[in-house]
This record gives C-alpha cells, sequence and structure tokens, in this order.
C-alpha cells in the first residue's frame, strides 16, 4: 500500500494543473467567502437612529431573546409559587391570508406560568413551568431545555435550597413532578407572559425566502395564585422592554388579590435568525470551491486513461483494488489540507470582517468553530472521493464533472430556490449529497422555537454529524462500485 | 456551409452528443413536472414553478457545447478540422451555429411542454427561457474553446452557472444579493420568469448574452492555437 501511496502522490504533486487547481479550489473558498462577509452590513433604524441592540447571551453561552411581562416579588431563600391558568387568550397582529386584519387568537408557543429568575437582567438564568398556547403545559430552562408536561392547568415552581423543582397538577391537591434544576442565591419570583411574534414566510424579490415576524401578545388570566418565601411587594416589569414599542408589547398586570390577569409579548428562548449571524456566512465560497476540487479528483482517474497511463497503472498493481484507495488516500488528504487552510482563514478573519461592519455574530462553543471549519474540510475531502470514484466508473472527465455537481450542488440549489415547497426540499437535503452541508450549521434549530427553520435560510433537516454521514455513505458506495469495476473491465 | 455541414455530420455520428437533447428535454420537463406536483399553492409564480426545469436542463445544453468542442482536442481530430477549415474563426462559427441550433430544438420542445405540463407560463418567460438556453450554450462552448479540457470546461460553466445563486443565497444582505444577481448569468438570465423585482426580465437576458460573447471571443482568440502541444 505504501508504494502504491507513494506513486499515486508522485503522480498528483508533479502535474502542474492538479496543483494549481488545489491552489484555485483553496482560493476561491476563502476568497469568495471573504467576500460574502465584507458585503453584510447590517442596519438598525430605529427611533434613536442606527443603533444595533444588544443581543442577550444566556447561561450556556448562547444568543437568546427574554423580553417578557413579569410580576413579581423577591425570593430570598427557599420558597414558591402555585398558580392556576384558568385562561389564555390573545392577540395576533396582520395574520395570513391577507395580513390585513388584527385578530384575537393566540400562537402555539405563547407561554403564561411562573417563573423564578436570577434578576431582571436579560439572558439571566431561570426556570419556569407554563401553560402553552399550542403545546400543552411545560417546563422550560435556561432557554435551551424545554419539556413536555402534560396538559394539566396547576403550576408550581418550589426551592429548596439551591434546588428547583418544576411541578404541575390537574386539580391543585395531588402534584406530579416535571423536573428539577438549579438556582442558588437571591432571585426573583412570580407570574410571567410571553408571546412571540407570528412567523410566515414569503417570496423575497430576489428569489429565496424571506421570513416576516408580526407582532402578537398574550393575555393569561391565573387564579388561586399563592407564593411562600416571597419578600417584597408585587410589582410589574417589562423584561427588554424598549422605550417607545409599539402598544400591543406593553406589557401588564392587573392584580384582584387571589386572581390576577398578565399580559405580555416577547419570548424567553434560544434566538433564532435573529441572534446574529452565524459563522458559516464566511463559508458562501465553498460551494464555489467545491467546483474545483471536483474537477482535480476527477482529472486524477480520467486523465490516466486518455493518456493511456492506466495500462502502466495496472501493469505495476497486478492485484487492481488497492489503486483506487491509494487515489482517494492522496486525493483527499490534498483536499482535506487545502480545505482546511481556506476555512481556517476565511473564517476567522470573515468574522473580523462582519464585525467591522456592525454585525452581531451568534456566539457558538469553541468546540462547534472547530467542528464548523474541520467539518468543511473533511465535507470537501469526501466530495473529492466522490468525484474521484464518479471519475473511474464513466472514465471520461465531462460526464463525471457533470453527475458530481448535479449530485452535490444541485440539490443544495434547488433546496434554497423556495420553488420547492419546505418539506420536499428537506427531503433533497436528507437523500442527496448535498445532506453533507449539514456540518457547517453552527446554530441548531430548537424545537420550542417558532422560527424561520428551513433550509432556504440555512437550517438543515440532518444533524450536522448525521448529513455529513450521508455524503460519506455516496462517495463510499461510489468507491466500492468503481473498485469493483476497474476489476472487471478492460482498460 | 460546408464547415457546417462537417460539423453536422461530427455531431449526429458521435455517440452521445445527439442524446444530450434528449436529456435536456427529458431533464427540463421531468424535473418541471416534479415541481408542480410538489409546489405549494398560489405562493410561487406558476412560470417559476413550470419553468424550474431549466436550471437542470441547461446542464445537459453545457455537456453538449463541452461535447462538440472538447471531443475534438481529446481524440487529436482537432488538427484535421483545422487542415480542413484553416479559418479559426469560420470553424468556431459552425461549431456555435451547430451547438445553438440543436440547443435550440431541445428548447423549442423542452420549454413549452413544461409550461403545459405545469401550471403554465407567461409568452415571455416561455420564449426568454429558449433563449437564455441558447445562450448558455454559446457561453460553454466559449469557455471550451478557451480552456480545451472538457473538465475543466464543464468545472467553469457550471460553476459560473451554480455558483453565484448557491453565493447569493448565503450571502443574505439585500445590496450584495442585487449586485451578485446582476453578475449571475443564471439569477440575472432567468428573471424573464419573473419574480425577480430589481431585474427586468429582458434587460436580466443580457447577462448571459454578454458572457456568452465575451467566452466566444475569447475562446476564438485561442481556438487552434498550439493544438499539436495539447494533443
Amino acid at each position: 500500500m505504501i508504494p502504491l501511496l507513494r506513486s499515486e502522490w508522485t503522480k498528483f504533486r508533479t502535474v502542474r494543473g492538479w496543483i494549481a487547481g488545489s491552489i484555485v479550489a483553496i482560493l476561491l473558498t476563502a476568497g469568495v467567502g471573504l467576500l460574502g462577509a465584507a458585503g453584510s452590513v447590517r442596519s438598525c433604524e430605529g427611533p434613536n437612529g442606527n443603533v444595533c441592540p444588544e443581543i442577550p447571551i444566556g447561561p450556556g453561552g448562547q444568543a437568546v431573546v427574554d423580553r417578557f411581562s413579569f410580576y413579581h416579588r423577591a425570593l430570598p431563600g427557599d420558597g414558591s409559587i402555585t398558580a392556576r391558568v384558568t385562561g389564555v387568550s390573545g392577540v395576533i397582529t396582520y395574520p395570513p391570508p391577507g395580513h390585513d386584519r388584527i385578530v384575537p387568537g393566540v400562537v402555539p408557543w405563547a407561554k403564561v406560568g411562573v417563573m423564578v429568575k436570577r434578576d431582571l437582567t436579560q439572558g439571566s438564568a431561570y426556570a419556569a413551568v407554563m401553560v402553552t398556547g399550542d403545546h400543552g403545559t411545560r417546563m422550560q430552562d435556561d432557554f435551551v431545555n424545554d419539556l413536555a408536561a402534560g396538559r394539566d392547568p396547576w403550576v408550581r415552581l418550589s426551592r429548596t435550597g439551591d434546588v428547583l423543582t418544576g411541578a404541575t397538577s390537574a386539580d391543585g391537591r395531588s402534584w406530579r413532578v416535571v423536573a428539577t434544576t438549579r438556582l442558588a442565591g437571591p432571585a426573583v419570583i412570580g407570574l410571567f407572559a410571553a408571546s412571540p411574534c407570528d412567523v410566515t414566510l414569503g417570496q423575497g424579490s430576489l428569489g429565496g425566502v424571506v421570513g416576516a415576524c408580526r407582532l402578537t401578545n398574550v393575555t393569561g388570566r391565573f387564579e388561586d395564585v399563592s407564593v411562600e418565601g416571597a419578600a417584597g411587594t408585587w410589582t410589574h416589569d417589562d423584561v427588554g422592554g424598549e422605550p417607545g414599542a409599539p402598544s400591543l408589547s406593553v406589557g401588564s398586570a392587573r392584580d384582584w388579590g387571589s386572581a390576577v390577569q398578565l399580559t405580555g409579548s416577547g419570548d424567553v428562548a434560544p434566538a433564532g435568525v435573529d441572534g446574529g449571524a452565524v459563522i458559516e456566512r464566511t463559508l458562501s465560497g465553498v460551494t464555489i470551491g467545491l467546483i474545483a476540487v471536483i474537477v482535480v479528483a476527477v482529472l486524477f482517474v480520467t486523465v490516466e486513461y486518455r493518456r493511456g497511463l492506466i495500462g502502466a497503472t495496472l501493469a505495476a498493481t497486478p492485484g487492481r483494488t488497492g489503486i483506487l484507495p491509494a487515489k482517494a488516500a492522496v486525493v483527499a488528504a490534498v483536499t482535506f489540507a487545502g480545505g482546511l487552510v481556506a476555512a481556517a482563514i476565511a473564517v476567522p478573519a470573515g468574522l473580523r470582517l462582519m464585525r467591522a461592519n456592525d454585525n452581531a455574530i451568534a456566539p457558538v462553543t469553541t468546540l462547534t468553530g472547530v467542528r464548523v471549519i474541520v467539518g468543511t474540510a473533511a465535507l470537501l475531502a469526501v466530495t473529492a472521493v466522490l468525484a474521484l470514484a464518479m471519475g473511474a466508473i464513466f472514465r471520461r472527465s465531462a460526464a463525471a464533472v457533470i453527475a458530481t455537481i448535479l449530485l452535490v450542488l444541485l440539490p443544495q440549489l434547488l433546496a434554497t430556490a423556495s420553488v420547492i415547497p419546505v418539506a420536499a426540499a428537506e427531503w433533497l437535503l436528507r437523500l442527496t449529497p448535498a445532506a453533507g452541508f449539514a456540518i457547517q450549521q453552527s446554530i441548531p434549530a430548537y424545537p420550542q422555537v417558532e422560527d424561520y427553520s428551513v433550509p432556504a435560510l440555512g437550517y438543515y433537516p440532518l444533524p450536522p454529524w448525521g448529513g455529513f454521514a450521508v455524503t460519506c455513505l455516496y462517495a463510499a458506495a461510489a468507491l466500492g462500485a468503481a473498485i469493483v469495476l476497474l476489476r472487471r473491465r478492460d482498460a | 456551409m460546408t464547415a457546417i455541414r462537417a460539423e453536422w455530420t461530427k455531431f449526429r455520428t458521435l455517440p452521445g452528443l445527439p442524446w444530450l437533447v434528449v436529456v435536456l428535454v427529458v431533464a427540463t420537463v421531468g424535473v418541471g413536472a416534479a415541481a408542480t406536483a410538489l409546489a405549494p399553492c398560489c405562493d410561487v409564480l406558476p412560470s417559476r414553478i413550470s419553468l424550474a426545469g431549466v436550471a437542470v436542463g441547461q446542464a445537459a445544453a453545457v455537456a453538449l457545447a463541452v461535447g462538440v468542442m472538447s471531443g475534438e482536442y481529446a481524440t487529436g481530430l482537432i488538427l484535421t478540422s483545422l487542415l480542413a477549415v484553416p479559418d479559426r474563426g469560420r470553424l468556431l462559427a459552425a461549431k456555435a451555429l451547430l451547438t445553438g441550433a440543436a440547443t435550440l430544438a431541445g428548447a423549442l420542445v423542452a420549454v413549452p411542454v413544461s409550461a403545459a405540463v405545469g401550471p403554465g407560463a407567461t409568452p415571455t418567460a416561455v420564449i426568454g427561457s429558449i433563449v437564455y438556453l441558447v445562450l448558455v450554450s454559446q457561453f460553454a462552448l466559449g469557455v471550451a474553446a478557451l480552456v480545451r479540457d472538457p473538465a475543466v470546461a464543464m468545472g467553469v460553466t457550471l460553476g459560473v452557472l451554480y455558483g453565484f445563486p448557491l453565493v447569493i443565497r448565503l450571502v443574505q444582505d439585500p445590496g450584495w444579493q442585487e449586485r451578485l444577481a446582476w453578475l449571475s448569468p443564471m439569477e440575472a438570465g432567468l428573471a424573464v420568469q419573473g419574480g425577480l423585482a430589481p431585474i427586468g426580465p429582458w434587460a436580466g437576458l443580457a447577462v448571459p448574452g454578454v458572457y456568452a460573447a465575451v467566452a466566444l471571443a475569447a475562446g476564438r482568440s485561442r481556438v487552434g492555437r498550439s493544438a499539436g502541444a495539447v494533443v
């Protein structure tokens, strides 16, 4: 195997065009990506001029939305809050199909319930048990954690030491614990209401998908409200509220003693597309660089057939089985190295350019950043192997290039062109080698957020490594078929 | 005229090339029909849905043009062709005419049939899409004359066609999207199908036209030069 690898590497490095093609692939990947990053300018025209609001960061380090109506008291130590949600109503502005009326209604993820939160700053830790518009009773904490808890109207949060326990009940007597979480130190306890905007997707003026987010609010009616261990008086606050906000989004509380009516807008959840630019925005050049990679990988095989070198190669390797794996290893290694260089330049440099243009970047963990960069290089390498196998199967460079491009890039194009519906686009990105682009998605789609999680806006239906595995399967199957064909066919 | 006849003979006797016209028709109509079957009601322009297959069918037009041009370099036939037709301009013109005619023939079937199968298309969209396919074939031929290697020609052409729209979707800044759309032969050229507000239908078609003209002119300057070294 070693001599085979060595001879294939010698072939690769001594052909000027292939080295040049590999360099072109790196330049295209990094260059186009940087160009796209330089072109991303954020402007936030508001009542105070062009000032972009700070995006709050949750305890887990991710961008979050933390804007809601909160009727609360202080909680210095142990304590609990219990309430029965007896009514949820609300207002939706300009819903489809006409987008022309303000109607009564509750969006699926409108939330009213009880909450214990570290303090009133946006992004601070919390736990809440709530009744939602259309997803039953749930317990959520620290923005990302979400648990379904039946459909009971009674909700309770209690703290003993630093352990917070959420519970629900059908009758207020027998309680079922949903989950526990930790929140130590002084905190705030109370009732909350939040209603995320009504999300609709439409066509952009340049094709593609444009999302619209229309204001909604929710009014929750609580009865039998009882609080233990709390200090201070009841106070109402719009957490994250801005001066000059539309009147429908301004919260309010009415208190009759045991019954409370609370109105609010906003959401307490991970931020979706509003959480800042995603880091993979700097990698838009990959689709272009990929084409150069495909051409080089195909030629690495087909040129041998055109020049007749394949005869010498086969004579030198009587078993024939090792030839294509050796070629694949060489081409994958070269492409991986090149892709790693390109992505490692494009991501940090592109992020710097985007920050210079006032873009907020959705924060990700170092591990996710490394996964996006290394995954991009791996995706390029696996696609190169697929292209090489195609070259060996077709033995004609034009047919192999076209087949690979149609397999890898066309599904991505069709899925994002918004001509076909979202469900079909998602199946395209599950079943074709284009699934591997999922490795670049840095922010996952959270089920508890009604968001624009469609392929056209960078959300892939498969998890990152799952999508990558699909591309690997295609490459492995093609390489296997190519090896069998090479053994069977005349050269 | 003799040059065109020679090209016609080569075209119809080569295995594969006439089939690409059939592939163009099948791919365009097939993808259009699939998009029609899947399309959500009323949200998207009917022309866009009916003619969604053009984005795929154009790959066959590219393959055809590359086959007509690069095939000769691969086999060394280009030497014989140049001996028979010493005028490089005439040789390229004959090839361009033949490629254009073959693509036009395919498009004349594929586009109207797609419009009939789908929810319908405006006359502007139908005529514009046919012109677009012919322009794409000319662009591909120019690129193939310029770079000679079929794989590289295919990569460059499809890269320009498919690359721009993919990058445009990723950029997400309206100003840059519009600028890039004006540079993209596919995005601007297919504005004839409607739905792209900033780019008018016929003005957009000028973009693939310019690409084709530049590629053919560049190809003209390279056809036949030091062909021997390549073979």
